[in-house]
């Protein structure tokens, strides 16, 4: 039975009865040990990829193979242990390597160890555990040895040296490597260390970058709501699966409330509203009579746009861009687009705009009230603003604090549940940050400070089951503490790692808790924990 | 798609314009016979073609290429004749080919069949090559003289290879009913084997191989191996263009030379391997390719082993991690 350890989008580290060596290891990522002959351990797939087309394989036991077959990519059998011994005639075709991987996967599911022999140059290694291969072998290490090519994370280095000398060291980098990205994984950076080695070789920065914009749906499935600080310094954060997770969101889960839209720019403090500018930026909104009504929105990159009220969310609440007062073209075409979608998804009445000259690019998108001179804090842009403000709330229905605060609530609520927000909670009580939503006087949700999102309570849950979203259904046991993948029978697809869920047993809700695995890999697994439960239904 | 049909599917489509006043190729080359070391007068004919081939073809083969696909007429192949004798320098040793059998009828009429024949009875060896199925009484009946020898292409000794791999007309035991007939009339035998057919790893090819020389040698008076090289509208060739396929390794015809000479007695092994040292043939890394491939000439003319001796180059141990690696795998890495 196969493991995962810990998960870092389709990167993870996996243990379990594989019955393989490993070199220096029980878990993977691992290299093979080369005492190990493949050959009579998985099924043959013929040679070369051609001749496969023409039959379909078949296996069986815990060893099978993925192959190109007759009918597009094939598995032999349902095995937990698969060798993909044709991926390496891909290796250096971004478009075809990516695919198939993100083929193989979805042909295996995300619990089975794939091993993709021949490969693993120290260099490769992120990346391609990234696209979810869990085995190596020390083949590409010992054939570069041999023309005298020492490899390591930044790429190849030509030695003058024996081959024993140079097999030796080029063992220790892949090995070093190896450790670096399971660290990575340990500490939920993997695509941060793939977006440092995708530098040493194009066709590696290529695939990186078909793997976000051809397949960001399939490895966003497997992106934990991670609530840690995550850093996109170069311009591929721009289509990062959790960052084009929230884009789409935004647009299919959100919408604007009341008549007047403010853009602001954003800040390098998270959550924005803890950062000086927005802190001022504040001071002016509630000095104005009504001003609950103000729906804010920050336009910014990679995240394109936040509704104020989702600024807490994973991961527009973490987020450390490399800034410059410049905008590329991706970015400022990702603005403009989401300026159109929100112009269609509000009724404006006002729309004012206090954003920097840089980014006079958005007039392209939007009409209206442009509130800075000089900086965007300067006394006079903050009396531009109060002044727009106050001429605009003059001439639409204002809001209070508290109406302000259960609007975002409820806007929480459906951007997190997919479900419309009142039918959550119609009311708020408490001082922020320690709020509750109620439905009918029972409390629903809490708001998490850390997480920036809801939790549900038991009634909560109830509600979330009548919908059909986010619900687990488990077999026929007593639920006493969290709930083991064993159990799980099947899940509502929209469950990621992080999302708040409830326990669906027999047709009726009995717990909520925290999902510890996408609803994908929960359902497959047969170890590991599926749900860490908060509250038990009474 | 099987096998059959995807060889199909590479062939050019239509019929060439050819000259067919004119044959293929003429050239002199060094052969053997009566033990010493000869010239040998090669003359390629073109003709309609193999059968096999216009109809589906071997996986390696590119005679469909010169291949004419409709009959050469008896007086056109009477002149190509006229053209091969204007040639011919009384050389010891005659090749005749064509881009099939010679003994297809379908090809050359038994009419010319006879006719070349008797134009070069006086050569010391006369070889024609053909596929077994023409190896019959009635075709052999007029052609046969003493010193006609027919070369066929059994390629592998395992049907499987010849089934899977090679895509072969005949099976095994169609070659050993042609080598006993031709055993019973006298006539000499050569036969032709591959060294590394598509969808084979370099061990297993080499395996093959060594199988195919212990197995023909039982009928054989000399026996070729061919290294497989690279020609165009073939399976090999798009495999190759892919990335798929590698031509055997230098090393590993020495490998089978060496591993089957001693148990062959007198049969001759030879091996000229054609584009020898270039992509599209066998080839090792580069740099040791014209010496390895000058030993085994020595060798294909003079049977000694000891050419090998001493010959060396640091890509043997890359040589043999291929053959290892393909070994624990199952399948090839390429390293080219």
């Amino acid at each position: 039975m196969i493991e995962t350890v810990k998960r870092d989008g389709i990167g993870r580290i996996a243990g379990g009865e594989h019955g393989l060596e490993f070199i220096g290891s029980l878990r993977s990522p691992a290299f093979l040990s080369p005492d190990i002959s493949p050959k009579e351990i998985f099924p043959h797939v013929p040679y070369p990829i051609s001749a496969a087309d023409l039959n379909a394989i078949s296996g069986e036991g815990k060893y099978g193979a993925i192959y190109f077959g007759p009918e597009g990519l094939m598995k032999s059998h349902e095995a937990e242990i698969y060798w993909f011994p044709h991926l390496v005639e891909l290796i250096g075709d971004p478009l075809k390597l990516v695919d198939a991987m993100v083929k193989a996967r979805k042909l295996v599911g995300p619990v089975p160890m794939i091993y993709a022999p021949a490969v693993g140059r120290p260099n490769h290694l992120a990346l391609l555990t990234y696209l979810g291969i869990d085995i190596f072998d020390t083949i590409p290490l010992r054939m570069s040895a041999r023309k005298g090519i020492y490899l390591d994370e930044n790429g190849e280095w030509k030695e003058d040296k024996g081959f024993d000398e140079v097999m030796e060291r080029n063992m220790e980098s892949a090995l070093r490597e190896l450790n670096i990205v399971k660290r990575a994984i340990e500490n939920g950076r993997l695509r941060d260390l793939v977006e440092m080695r995708a530098r040493s070789e194009p066709w590696l920065y290529a695939a990186l970058r078909l793997a976000d914009e051809e397949h960001w749906r399939h490895f966003e499935i497997y992106e934990a709501l991670k609530g840690k600080p995550v850093r996109y310094p170069g311009p591929e954060g721009i289509t990062r699966p959790e960052v084009m997770r929230f884009r789409e969101r935004v647009l299919e889960r959100w919408r604007p409330r009341g008549e007047v839209l403010l853009l602001l720019p954003c800040s390098a403090r998270k959550p924005y509203s803890r950062s000086r500018t927005h802190r001022r930026f504040h001071e002016v909104l509630e000095s104005v009579r009504g001003w609950g009504t103000v729906q804010e929105v920050i336009l910014t990159s990679p995240m394109i746009m936040v509704p104020r009220e989702l600024e807490r969310y994973y991961p527009a609440g973490h987020y450390d861009a490399a800034v410059r007062g410049k905008w590329d073209r991706a970015e400022v075409e990702g603005i403009k687009g989401a300026l159109h979608n929100l112009k269609r998804m509000g009724a404006f009445k006002h729309i004012i705009i206090h954003l920097p000259g840089d980014m006079d690019f958005v007039s392209d998108a939007i009409y209206g009230e442009w509130t800075v001179e000089g900086s965007v804090t300067s006394e006079r842009s903050l009396e531009n603003l109060r002044n727009a403000l106050e001429r605009a709330l003059s001439d639409v229905r204002g809001e209070g604090p508290k109406k302000r605060a259960l609007w975002t609530l409820q806007a929480m609520a459906e951007f997190q549940f997919g479900m419309p927000g009142e039918e959550m909670l119609e009311s708020v009580k408490g001082r922020w940050p320690n709020i509750k939503g109620f439905l009918n006087g029972k409390q629903t949700v809490t708001f998490i400070e850390g997480k920036g999102a809801l939790s549900l309570t038991t009634e909560g849950g109830k509600i979330l089951a009548e919908k059909g979203k986010y619900r687990v259904f488990v077999g026929d046991f007593e639920v006493r503490g969290d709930i083991f993948a064993i159990g799980v029978e099947s899940a509502d697809p929209e469950i990621r790692e992080g999302d708040d869920v409830v326990i669906v047993q027999d047709g009726v809700p009995v717990a909520v808790g925290i999902a510890e695995r996408s609803a994908a890999e929960m359902v497959q697994a047969k170890k590991g924990v599926a749900v860490r439960v908060r509250k038990k239904m009474k | 798609m099987n096998l059959q049909e995807l060889v199909r599917s590479l062939r050019p489509e239509s019929p060439r314009e050819f000259d067919e006043t004119k044959p293929i190729a003429m050239w002199t080359e060094k052969d053997t016979s009566k033990g010493e070391i000869v010239d040998a007068f090669v003359l390629i004919l073109r003709t309609r073609g193999c059968y096999w081939a216009l109809n589906s073809g071997c996986t390696m083969c590119g005679y469909i290429n010169d291949a004419r696909m409709e009959p050469v007429s008896d007086e056109n192949m009477e002149i190509q004749l006229e053209k091969a004798l204007k040639r011919y320098r009384g050389e010891k040793v005659v090749k005749i080919f064509t881009s099939g059998s010679f003994l297809d009828p379908n090809e050359i009429s038994p009419e010319m069949q006879v006719r070349i024949a008797r134009a070069f009875k006086d050569a010391e060896r006369f070889i024609v090559e053909s596929l077994p199925e023409f190896v019959t009484e009635k075709i052999l009946e007029p052609v046969v003289q003493d010193n006609l020898e027919i070369a066929i292409g059994l390629e592998s000794a395992s049907d499987e290879v010849l089934e899977r791999n090679v895509n072969k007309s005949f099976r095994v035991k169609d070659y050993i009913r042609a080598a006993e007939l031709m055993s019973e009339i006298g006539i000499a035998l050569k036969t032709y084997l591959l060294l590394k057919p598509p969808f084979m790893t370099e061990n297993e090819a080499i395996e093959d191989a060594e199988r195919s020389v212990l197995f023909a040698a039982k009928y054989s008076s000399e026996i070729s191996l061919n290294p497989i090289n690279i020609q165009s509208h073939t399976l090999v060739n798009r495999l190759w263009k892919r990335g798929e396929y590698r031509p055997p390794w230098l090393w590993s015809v020495i490998e089978v030379i060496k591993a089957t000479k001693p148990e062959i007695g007198d049969v001759r092994l030879v091996s000229w391997p054609t584009a020898g040292g270039l992509q599209r043939g066998a080839h090792n890394c580069g740099k040791c390719d014209k010496d390895v491939l000058k030993a085994i000439e020595e060798f294909s003319l003079t049977q000694d082993l000891s050419v090998f001796d001493g010959l060396s180059c640091s890509c043997i141990d890359e040589w043999k991690d291929v053959l290892q690696t393909g070994d624990s795998l199952g399948f090839e890495w390429r390293i080219d």
